[in-house]
């Protein structure tokens, strides 16, 4: 014992040591909410690839409209607001006002005018160039529509005057000459002055990034603008800063409530000792878990702040007993713990065994909470073991009105329990119980994991609608073996899609194809335009307005600048970056691949979209929503066969501990809460997830824990009902707390554990020796 | 009394104190309840030496639009309106597709032909010389985009425009010379049908 006592000690002074030590040289704490993902690395390079390029854009990119009906407010809000943005520091860089410069702008459009030609013009070029001169002939002419950054000495043949308005993507915003922002109306008759951000990729410091935005949204409130706002950024920073705040208060909510309890039925101020187990255990949870991942997730924490309950259950079932010693007894709490110490160290072993089996799980958040959890017991039992004999050498005062508390509930329970004798009333609960099972809806979903604002999801939309900005809308990811072949497949793709957006299922597409030509087809437009030299009746329209035929001849025939280039070498042109992110480029030898963006589709018509594209070779869905929820799923079910695997351990191990009997006794009450518990659920319409799914397994180690005690101990029959109730209320506490969590995910699992732990409670009174006739009357 | 009464007189006539001011061009121009001739138009290329000439008919109803006909070299018949350009196709006006800036080209021109300064305001500075019988408007551009493409603009006119001479920053210069102008005389069939 002495030896373990010095293993224990040296341990925790290791923790204690690693710990402080490691928290000093770094922040240890995860909040990036995609750390909760599992790992992916069974899915494709190609789809990956699209994925990260996807995600950093969503997650670099801040974007704020100023609005206000006088449209000075709004533009005047916005330079206040980007020069506050610019002084931050937090972005990379700050889009607010465009300076175009011209010259650059004059080389990038003579290089692209040909890959980016419209197809429909290249094809009017070809087969009726007749019409595309006299067409051109009018827009030379027309002084209200030239919109050409090149001069006409720069294009003679005026395949320039496209590339600006190509390269514009499906944006809504305009661009305001006076100052250079970017603005649209809204049909209110609003301006909507557009701001944008660029985060660096790491390091975001979200409460800088909050607070900043609340400083915008008061400068523009001074001005009399409205402010929408969005950005992954903006999602994340919440969230974290959410969790922080609920784990501070949960924590702190759950210590005060859990110790005014103790203090109630202890009436002494000792009970604070039993901090320790509860500091320890967590010291312990902290610094292994950080030893083995390098760092923890706060998710982690907020789930393993609710440990708070679950640790100090060892302590309470040492101490309580003596709260009900008849009068003259002698209480030793040494006595007292070696008394408890096997069937508690049973109990432990099975708990921790439902902990480890989680290891085995690929998602990160479940192996850290399994290592946490299953330290954090380990720490407190030892503190509980070695130290909490120093803290409690006398007994405490005996407690007459715990006392009273007890038998008021052990008579309530017993008669509950005699209802249940009653068979008709059994086969009712029965009957309602397998129902609720019947009823639960097993699923998991990612929006349950966050709890995203919906201001911020309404702001998000409208900003949608009125810029065009893509907000993490559907796409396909195409792949083919070469540029040209890409080119065909978008094309297909467009062409099936824009049958869509005309029936107003899909709001809008975004293909590669709509902006650059195939390097075959510019090569084909280039041979044309040679033979039209020869053709002057095609472009007798150009000699009309006062171009000499020589020139026309001229520029035909040398083609000056007019250049094939490659889908790779277009976008690289800073005037294409609205459409680089579509071109995935060659991930792999001989597998190009390429972005097909959707926005707006129609729920309904998802399926048929789905149904038209599946005959096209080499496209990929990339919905990674429904790609997560499946891996939620299969990790789920990988811990339910965990758990499965766990209940047959345990009932080894009980079986060879207390005997077959008795073990199988102890295994049904776990069963039976858990059970109760996911029809509970059923009837609450509350999906069971993967967190359901793990406060499931809580429940059970906790109903091995009280049903071994109230079998096994060897204490009065009140002083094990006494000590139940004291650790089941402090478990509820925590766990209760963590049912009103913001983040769905979380609420769910704290409400799982609650419920079961009250479930767990009674039944295990159930299995209690206690005569109740005799006492109360 | 008398030398009062010459006093007033000699205000009266006085350019300084009657001066042509912005004000009044605005009022002048936005007079008419329609205006309709014809017009020329004449694009000069700095580095080529070489005359692009086109003329044609127009009809401008302020607030409603402008129908710009060309007939030479080739006939071709626009209405142009705040929101945005159409082209006639003989039977349908058929919408230009819309770009970038082309609403802001328009307006500027809608203001050009209608004499609306406040709206020039915004984009140039402005200064006028002459008298209402005689003036001439310059505009130097002070925004960003208008200090791209133009040097400078000239309008020159009496009760109506009669030139508008667009010096662009590349060195081409366009004149729009309009002749025959007639205010409030009845329109077209054509004109009534597609500017009410």
């Amino acid at each position: 014992m002495k030896i373990i006592r010095w293993i224990y000690g040296l341990l925790t002074v290791l923790c204690v040591a690693f710990l402080g030590y490691s928290l000093s040289v770094g922040n240890r704490l995860q909040t990036d909410l995609t750390a909760l993902l599992p790992e992916q690395n069974q899915i494709d390079k190609v789809l990956q690839h699209a994925d990260a390029t996807n995600e950093k854009q969503l997650n670099t990119q801040v974007i704020l409209l100023a609005g206000s009906v006088q449209s000075e407010k709004a533009f005047e809000s916005i330079g206040k607001i980007a020069q506050l943005w610019q002084k931050s520091g937090i972005f990379q860089a700050v889009d607010s006002q465009i300076v175009p410069d011209w010259s650059q702008m004059q080389a990038d459009i003579q290089d692209l005018r040909l890959a980016t030609l419209p197809e429909e013009q290249a094809h009017l070029l070809i087969h009726n160039p007749k019409d595309y001169f006299q067409t051109y002939a009018e827009y030379i002419v027309n002084p209200f529509g030239q919109t050409s950054i090149l001069s006409l000495e720069q294009d003679w043949l005026g395949l320039g005057r496209f590339v600006g308005e190509q390269a514009r993507a499906s944006s809504r915003l305009q661009w305001n000459a006076e100052n250079g922002f970017l603005f649209v109306e809204d049909n209110k008759g609003k301006t909507w002055v557009y701001l944008r951000g660029v985060l660096p990729e790491k390091h975001i410091n979200g409460e800088k990034l909050l607070n900043l935005l609340e400083e915008s949204r008061v400068i523009a409130q001074q001005n009399d603008a409205e402010i929408l706002q969005a950005g992954g950024a903006i999602f994340a920073s919440l969230t974290k800063q959410q969790a922080e705040k609920e784990s501070q208060i949960m924590s702190l909510l759950g210590l005060g409530l859990t110790f005014a309890l103790l203090w109630w039925a202890f009436r002494s101020w000792r009970v604070l000792g039993l901090m320790l187990p509860l500091l320890l255990g967590l010291v312990w949870g902290l610094a292994v878990a950080i030893f083995i991942f390098n760092e923890i997730h706060i998710l982690t924490l907020v789930i393993g702040t609710s440990l708070v309950g679950l640790l100090v259950d060892f302590p309470l079932h040492a101490l309580t007993p003596a709260l009900f010693r008849q009068n003259n007894e002698s209480w030793q709490i040494n006595d007292s713990i070696k008394k408890i110490l096997p069937s508690f160290a049973t109990s432990l072993l099975i708990t921790v065994l439902g902990y480890a089996l989680l290891w085995f799980t690929p998602l990160p958040i479940l192996r850290q909470t399994a290592v946490f959890s299953a330290f954090s017991l380990i720490g407190a039992l030892g503190a509980t073991v070695f130290l909490l004999p120093i803290l409690f050498r006398e007994a405490p005062p005996l407690s007459s009105h715990l006392h009273y508390v007890c038998e008021r509930i052990a008579y309530f329970l017993l008669k509950i329990k005699n209802l249940f004798k009653n068979i008709i009333i059994l086969s009712i609960f029965m009957g309602v119980t397998a129902w609720g099972l019947i009823k639960s809806d097993w699923r998991d979903d990612i929006r349950q994991w966050a709890n995203l604002s919906p201001n911020l999801l309404n702001e998000m939309k409208k900003i949608g609608k009125l810029s065009g900005t893509d907000w993490g809308g559907q796409y396909v990811v195409v792949e083919a073996p070469n540029d040209e072949t890409l080119w065909q497949k978008n094309t297909e793709i467009h062409q099936k899609i824009q049958k869509f957006v005309d029936s107003g299922d899909i709001q809008s597409v975004q293909s590669l194809n709509q902006v650059l030509l195939p390097i075959s087809m510019q090569e084909k437009v280039q041979e044309r335009l040679r033979e039209l030299a020869k053709q002057p009746e095609t472009w007798q329209a150009l000699v009309a307005v006062g171009i000499p035929e020589q020139t026309i001849i001229q520029a035909l025939e040398k083609q000056e600048n007019i250049q094939t280039l490659t889908p790779k070498e277009s976008l690289q042109k800073p005037l294409m970056q609205a459409w680089q992110t579509l071109y995935l480029g060659e991930i792999e030898p001989q597998r190009v691949a390429s972005i097909v963006r959707f926005q707006g589709v129609k729920p309904e018509s998802l399926e048929s979209l789905k149904h038209a594209l599946s005959t096209i070779q080499g496209v990929h869905w990339a919905d990674k929503r429904a790609y997560l929820n499946n891996s939620f799923e299969q990790t789920r079910n990988q811990a339910v066969y965990l758990k499965l695997i766990s209940y047959v351990l345990a009932a080894l191990g009980l079986c060879w501990f207390f005997g077959a009997q008795r073990g199988m006794r102890i295994l049904l009450i776990p069963l039976l809460s858990a059970l109760v518990t996911v029809s509970i659920l059923g009837y609450l319409h509350i999906p069971i997830g993967l967190f359901a799914m793990f406060g499931l397994l809580l429940i059970s180690a906790i109903g091995v824990d009280y049903t071994v005690y109230s079998l096994t101990a060897p204490h009065s029959a009140y002083g094990k009902l006494g000590g139940m109730l004291l650790a089941a209320m402090t478990t509820g506490i925590s766990f209760f707390l963590l049912a009103m969590s913001q983040t769905p995910a979380v609420a769910t699992f704290g409400l799982t554990v609650g419920l079961g732990v009250i479930l767990n409670f009674v039944l295990a009174t159930w299995l209690l020796p206690i005569d109740f006739k005799n006492k109360l009357n | 009394m008398k030398t009062r009464f010459f006093t007033l007189i000699f205000l009266l006539i006085s350019p300084s104190v009657w001066a042509f001011s912005l004000q009044d061009l605005s009022q002048v121009l936005q007079k008419p309840q329609h205006i309709q001739g014809e017009f020329t138009q004449t694009r000069q290329l700095q580095n080529s030496a070489m005359t692009m000439k086109t003329n044609g008919k127009f009809v401008l109803i302020p607030k409603r639009g402008l129908l710009w006909h060309t007939q030479k070299p080739f006939d071709n018949r626009l209405r142009v309106r705040a929101e945005g350009m159409m082209q006639w196709n003989g039977q349908n006006w058929l919408a230009h597709t819309r770009k970038t800036g082309q609403t802001q080209q328009i307006q500027l021109f809608l203001d050009l032909l209608g004499g609306n300064a406040q709206g020039l305001e915004k984009q140039f500075d402005l200064s006028l010389t002459g008298q209402a019988n005689q003036w001439r408007l310059q505009l130097n551009p002070k925004s960003m985009i208008m200090k791209k493409i133009f040097q400078s603009i000239e309008i020159k006119g009496n009760s109506v425009v009669t030139q508008i001479v667009l010096h662009e920053k590349q060195g081409d210069r366009t004149t729009m010379d309009f002749q025959r102008i007639q205010t409030n005389t009845p329109l077209d069939e054509f004109a009534q049908k597609h500017l009410k």
